[in-house]
This record gives C-alpha cells, structure tokens and sequence, in this order.
C-alpha cells in the first residue's frame, strides 16, 4: 500500500474514531450507555494509533524521499540532511497539524489512564467528550483543508533528471534546535487542552469548586513549563540563525506564542488563592478558557496569513476553520459560565491587600494587562486596515514602552509576594522578611555601577532582579534548612526556583537591550577593526560544498584567540541566499557576527558585528525555569483530588444527568 | 525548649529602622549616581542600528530594516547611515522614511485612529486598578473581626509575650514553607491561611 494511501486512511480511521468517541461520551452522559468509559478508551487508543501511525507514514516518506507523496515534493528534498529530513514534517502547515493531533492524542491517552478510577464520574464524561470533540476538529482538519497525504506525480525535470524537492525553509535547515522547539512548544500549546476540558466539565457538571483545579494542577504546570521552554527555544533560534543579534522582535508570531504563557502564568499563580481561599471562580475558568482560545487563535493567525511574519507558514485556507473553532470555544464557554453564575460566586473574601492572595490578585492584574497589550498590538494592524483601508505597522519601541512599567511592577511583586502570609501582613513581619531580598537589591545596583552599568531602567531592573532573586534564596533556605534537599521540591520551593529562572532573564534582557552595540564593517583580507574593546581580524575566505548548500565562509579572529566562521549560503535549486552567523557566547558577553554582504570573488564582505552583554542568561534562565517548573511538579504534599468546595460525586451525578436532560 | 531571649523591643524598632535607612541611602544613591550620569555618547553606529530596529523593510514578513538582508533593507540602512552622518535628527529621519515607504514607522502615531493603541491599555489599566481599589474597600467594610474569645486570648498572649522581650510579635516564629509562620515554643502556629490553631 503507498503511503498516501496508508497515511488517508489513517487519518480518516482517526477521524472516524474521535467523531465515534463523541457519540459514545454523549451516550454515557445520557446514561444509556454504561460501558461508555471502556468504549472511550477503546476510540482513545484507536486515535492514538491512528495519529502515531500517520506520523511514521509521513517520516518514512520523508525518510525515503517518497515524492508522490505532495508534501513530501512540496518540502522534502534528497539534499536535506537527515536531521533535518525528520524535523521536515512541522516546517509546513499540514506536518505541523499532524504533529499537533499526535501531541494532543497522546495527551489524551495520558487522561484516560490517569483518570480511570473516575469512570462513574460525569464530569469525566464532559472531559472527554471535550478532548474528543478537539481531536475531531484536528482531524477533520487532516481530512479538509490541511491534507497532509495526497497524490503527486513527480516527472523528471526537462533536463533528465529525477524529480527532487526544494526541501524545507533554508531557515529551519541550519540549525539543531528546529529538531526540538517545535515539539516542545506544542507539548505546552496542546496541554492546555486539558485544564480546559477541565473546566469545560467543571462548568456543566455545577463542580466549579477546587476539585477540577487539584486534578489537572501538575497537567497545568508541566504544560507551562514546556510551553516556557518552547519559547525561550524558539528565541535562542532565532538568535542563533537569524544573524542580526536579537532573539525577540515583537513579530506577531512571536507575540501569539507569549499570549498563552501569560495568560497561563496568570492561572498557575490565582489557583493558589481559589484553593487556599475558594475565591476567584470565574476568574480562574476564564484564564484556562483564554489560555486554550488563544492556542487556537495564536494557530490562526500562525497559519491564516491574516498578519505578515518571518515565522508564518505559507496562506491557507485553513483561517476560517480555525476562526469558527475560535468562536466556538469562546460562545460556549461564555454560555456556561454565565449558566453557572449564581454558584460560581465566591464564599471568601480578600482581607487585605497586603497578603499572599492580595499579591496573587495584582499579579493577575499586571499579567491580564500584558497580555492585553500585546494583543492589541498585535491585531491592531487589523483593525486600522478595516475601519480606513490604511496599512499601519507595530513593533518593538510600543510594545517595549508598554510592557516595560508593567515588568518592572511584576519583578517587585515577585520580590514581595514570596514573603506576605496568607490573610494579612503587619508592616513589622513584612519589614522583617524583606531586609534581606532589599540588601540583595542594593547589592545589585551597587555592583552594577560599579561594573560600569549606566541608565534608570537597565539598574532598575537589575536592583528588583537582585531584590526578587534575594526574596526567591530566602524562601529556598529556610525550606531547605527544615526539610533538607525536599525543600527544594513542591510547588512553593520549584516555583521560586522559576522565579530565580525568570529573575536571570529579566537581568539578561534588560543587560542586552541597553548595552547592544551593533557596527558593520567592510573589509578585505587582512584588515582589522575594533568595536567594544573587541577586535577582529579577517583571515579570508572560502567555499564549503554540501548536500543541501554550498556555504561561503568568512574566517575571522576574535580578541587575537579562536576564529569563528560567518558565511552565507545557497541553499539547493531555489537558490536562495541565507545568512549563517557565528556566535562566541561567553558567561559575560556575547560576540555574533554575521556576513552582511560578500563580494563575488569574497576579497570584500561587510562584516555585521553585534556585542551583547550577559545575553547566555537567557538561556541559562530558560533552563533554569524549566528545572524549578520539574521541582514542582515533582514532589511536596499533594491535597486530595475530593475537593472541600466540590460538590460530592453523587450530588453532581444529578447535576449532571439533569444537564443531559 | 528554651528560647533565646532578643534584643529589647525598642531596640529592635531602633535597629530595623536603620536597615531601611541604609537601604535607602545606599540604594538610592547608588541608583541615581547611574541614572543621571548617561555613560559614554552614543555613537553613529548606535544611531543607525537603532533606526533601523525602529523602522519595518518594506518587502519582507514582518522582519525590521535592522533584521532583514534584503537589498532593499541595505539601501535602507544606508540611507539612515548617510542622513546621520548629515545631523538630521531621528524624528526627520524616520518621517522621511514613512514618506517614502508609508506604513513601515514601528512606532504608531499619538493621533487618530493610531492613538486609540496607545490609550486603550491605559484606560483599561486604570479601570483595573480602580476597580481593584473598590473591591477591596467593599470586602474591607463587608469584614468584621470574627475571632473568637480563645483566639484573641491566643493573640493577646502572644503579644504580652513580645513586649516581655521576645522576637517579634509571633516570639521568634520561623517560615512556614507553606506561607505561614511556626512558633518556637511549639504552642500554637499558623496554618498558612493566618489562622492560629493549637497543636
């Protein structure tokens, strides 16, 4: 069988078993059919197989450069490394939609054997009538607009040669990290599904107490903290390929990938104070409904070519779908939450500002107001082209101006939250517990002067950072002190590990953003040129043939020591002229070069040379948060998934059946 | 288990006050040291690469004249480099490119339709934060005190216990990982949400 034929039916079988599962979910809701749960997994695991065998078809077509394969003629090449070969699959829209309904059918399966001690509970039927009707959008996707497997006739070329493909973006071939951003950034994309299945079922079964928050608190964080890692990779490859020494640049992909994680930080943060306090309901369900909306409009605007941008895939007629699926999510989750009004009132009160839940509440403030800032910015190009035909763009000196106040306000409450007890604060607990993280701040500012660092905003940012990085060290040192090396586990103790994480970055970008100086010199063999107390010598060129590209490299010496290598590349018969920078990245600063331009005989290039400080901790910080977000997840005291503010199993079962009437 | 008798309260008042100070003193000199003084000149260089983050290439998706490696792009740095080297300041250097290429200027107009970018999120911060500030003066009247006679003998205890030279109001109490505080004498802790209850 080929493979197009393989993979169609594969996914049609899919799509077939999640159009299956939604009927068999309504029938258990219904109550007429008991065996629903066994009959759910069974649909579970016939999707599961269907997206993983989908997958393996496609990379073996890949693998084999199988080009009556249409995607594979359309991305794959015979040139394409192998690396590469198998990261082909999510450089183009239709591979990139079946890697994220494999993703999300795993997450599924993951569900169904977690959860299966609650088969009789009906806000388990909601949840998974919920993913099954998500997994029947992705793969109705597969079988409409994004078909990853049809016919191609692959003719040789006038020439006599055998077909051969183009292969992906040069962009997403020259560089190890498009193996692992993609998938990880999906981990986190597609694991909001749950929390928001979640909540989905909390809101029609009436259980809209803690219940549902405890059971998807770890699901909520590990996709989070992949997420986070997904974007500090994406950064670092931009950095890193790109070659004009950023790692953000306010692109509208960029900024819908941030729109969920900020809402999502919003959530992890306000579960604590609904759990603690049985407060913020309806605040609650309506970031984990945001946060999922927003995948799905990041995905539109991704992949709908509404909005121009260097990470877009190519237009498709895919907006729509992704659109009415937008709107969707978004009448009906609104529907039920104004359904569930009365019970979703909350029993508690916030005593005082000046307490952990006072700090949570502001903290959700400043994210729900960064997030809203970025969206505008993002759409508003939009909205100017549709009330006056005019084209408008805007980027990084708004987004910058407005997000800046809100980051500093966010590293103080970072340093001042950690401290303040649940209820209320007195001035002397808190002028006690602060000394300390405060000193750490002076230090910081201090030492940065001395250093030579120069600006309100870069010290101020470097200050909070030391003040919240001290208050983060506080709370890890008395936790160690009384639990020994636990004390670093559990979601307090794991989540100020993420904030010395976010500290390290805050410090990062605001060291880099300042202190950048970026100067391009023209030069020929021989010549030198000084730029930061750096300097550089230009050896020579010369020509790198391989499968994919043939590279023409510029050998320079950094600071009289190693030599690094710049080139620009041709990448196969698109003939396509790409940028490859090189990069010295040492624990103080980082030295990227990157060729401008070359002259044909390559005697002359224009050497762009961009001197960032401390701009390693980024990543470092990246990896840091991702370890703290494992700490948390991986131990400290877990409550019991019966919530105190649920209502019991069996009153909800009437809830429920009343609902399915 | 004995505790370690603390300094006296008046000292210690005395003596937290002087941290903060120092915080103060040292902190904020320091601060405004670097803040006032700008450091070296910002070069053409500097000029240029900001300007051309500031400004969007004209042909390419979504990538600013700094990123992009477009001829065009190249032409546009060079013209920035060429009117900086002529003293034209930023704002006539980027007019001049927005009347050239309309529509590319990162930084949206203060006027018109443009503007609203710039006022909805102030507007809808401080709607937040107003709100916030009449939510919590509502909750704070809706508050009485609710403790009960064994509760407020507890707090009573604790505080003649810190006037008699303990460590603090709670007499030495140490963080609860949890939030809360634990007190040294073992008697009573807080369970995190600020309630005191007997072990």
């Amino acid at each position: 069988m080929s493979n197009v034929t393989l993979g169609a039916l594969l996914v049609a079988l899919g799509a077939a078993g999640a159009l299956a599962g939604v009927g068999v979910a309504v029938l258990g809701l219904l109550g007429r059919r008991r065996g629903w749960w066994r009959d759910s997994a069974m649909l579970v695991g016939l999707m599961a197989a269907a997206a993983g065998g989908a997958f393996l078809v496609m990379e073996r077509a890949l693998i084999t450069r199988d080009f009556t394969v249409s995607f594979v003629a359309q991305h794959g090449s015979s040139r394409t490394p192998a690396v590469f070969n198998v990261a082909t699959l999510w450089s183009a829209l239709e591979g990139s939609i079946l890697l994220w309904t494999l993703v999300l059918c795993g997450y599924v399966v993951a569900v169904v054997i977690k959860f299966r001690d609650r088969r009789d509970d009906p806000m388990m039927a909601w949840v998974m009538l919920t993913l099954f009707v998500v997994c029947g959008f992705f793969f109705l996707l597969m079988v409409g607009p994004a078909r990853p497997f049809t016919s191609f006739d692959p003719l040789p070329f006038a020439n006599g040669q055998p077909f051969d493909g183009p292969g992906p973006n040069p962009l997403l071939q020259n560089h190890i990290l498009m193996a692992f951003h993609p998938p990880i950034l999906y981990l986190g994309y597609v694991g909001f599904t749950v929390p928001f299945a979640f909540a989905i079922g909390a809101l029609a079964t009436g259980r809209v107490g803690e219940g549902w928050l405890l059971a998807t608190r770890r699901w909520t964080v590990m996709a989070w903290g992949l997420l986070t890692l997904g974007v500090v990779l994406g950064a670092w490859w931009s950095y890193e390929t790109l070659g004009w020494g950023g790692y953000w640049g306010w692109d509208p992909v960029e900024n819908v990938s941030l729109l969920p994680w900020l809402t999502g930080t919003a959530f992890i943060h306000s579960v604590m104070v609904q759990e603690r306090r049985g407060m913020l309901r309806v605040w609650n369900l309506s970031l984990v409904i945001a946060t999922f909306a927003l995948t799905i409009l990041g995905t539109f605007i991704t992949r709908s070519g509404v909005l121009e941008s260097v990470h877009a895939f190519v237009e498709s007629g895919i907006g729509p779908w992704f659109l009415s699926f937008f709107g969707l999510i978004v009448v009906i989750s609104l529907g039920l939450i104004a359904w569930r009004g009365d019970a979703l009132r909350a029993p508690g009160r916030i005593d005082s500002p000046a307490s952990r839940e006072g700090a949570f509440l502001m903290n959700n403030v400043l994210f729900a107001a960064f997030a809203f800032v970025v969206l505008l910015g993002t759409i508003f190009p939009l909205i100017v082209e549709a009330f006056d035909g005019r084209t408008l763009t805007v980027g990084s000196p708004y987004f910058e101006r407005m997000t800046m106040p809100i980051g500093f306000v966010l590293l103080f409450l970072m340093a001042v939250a950690p401290v303040l007890p649940w209820r209320k604060a007195s001035a002397g607990v808190l002028s006690d517990r602060l000394i300390r993280p405060a000193w750490s701040g002076v230090g910081a500012i201090v030492l940065s002067v001395l250093a030579g660092a120069r600006g309100w905003a870069p010290l101020l940012a470097f200050g909070l950072g030391g003040f919240a990085g001290g208050a983060a060290l506080r709370q890890l040192v008395l936790a160690t002190r009384r639990q020994g090396w636990s004390g670093l586990t559990g979601r307090t103790n794991g989540g100020m590990i993420v904030h010395l994480g976010v500290v390290l970055i805050a410090v990062a970008l605001a060291a880099s953003n300042s202190y950048v100086r970026q100067e391009t010199f023209e030069m020929t063999p021989g010549a030198t040129a000084e730029l930061s107390g750096h300097t550089f010598a230009f050896l020579g060129t010369e020509v790198v043939e391989y499968s994919n590209r043939v590279e023409r490299r510029a050998a320079v010496r950094i600071d009289g020591g190693q030599v690094y290598e710049p080139a620009v590349a041709v990448y196969g018969f698109a003939g396509r002229l790409i940028g490859i920078p090189s990069v010295r990245s040492t624990l103080t600063d980082d030295v990227a070069l990157s060729i401008a331009e070359m002259s044909d005989d390559g005697q002359t290039i224009f050497l762009r040379v961009t001197i960032q400080p401390l701009i390693v901790w980024l990543w470092i910080g990246g990896f840091v948060m991702a370890a703290g977000t494992l700490l948390a997840v991986a131990g400290g005291s877990r409550r019991s998934p019966i919530a105190p503010v649920s209502a019991p199993v069996s009153a909800a079962d009437e809830s429920g059946k009343a609902l399915a009437q | 288990m004995t505790r370690r008798a603390g300094p006296p309260m008046g000292k210690r008042v005395t003596r937290r006050w002087s941290a903060w100070l120092g915080v103060v003193v040292i902190g904020g000199s320091a601060f405004l040291y670097g803040a006032v003084d700008e450091g070296p000149p910002r070069t053409d260089a500097d000029r240029v690469y900001s300007l051309a983050q500031n400004f969007g290439c004209p042909v390419c998706d979504g990538q600013s004249v700094a990123e992009s490696d477009t001829v065009v792009a190249r032409n546009i740095r060079q013209q920035i480099a060429r009117r900086v080297d002529e003293g034209r300041s930023d704002e006539m250097i980027i007019a001049e490119l927005e009347a050239v290429f309309p529509g590319n200027d990162y930084t949206p107009a203060a006027s018109g339709l443009s503007s609203l970018v710039w006022i909805l999120p102030v507007v809808a911060g401080a709607g937040a934060l107003a709100g916030l500030f009449v939510v919590f003066r509502r909750w704070r009247q809706e508050i009485d005190s609710g403790a009960s006679p064994a509760d407020e003998r507890l707090v009573a205890r604790f505080l003649r216990e810190s006037a008699a030279g303990g460590e603090g109001v709670l007499g030495g109490a140490v963080d609860d990982p949890r939030g809360g505080v634990v007190c040294p004498d073992g008697n009573a802790q807080t369970d995190g949400q600020g309630d005191v209850r007997q072990p």
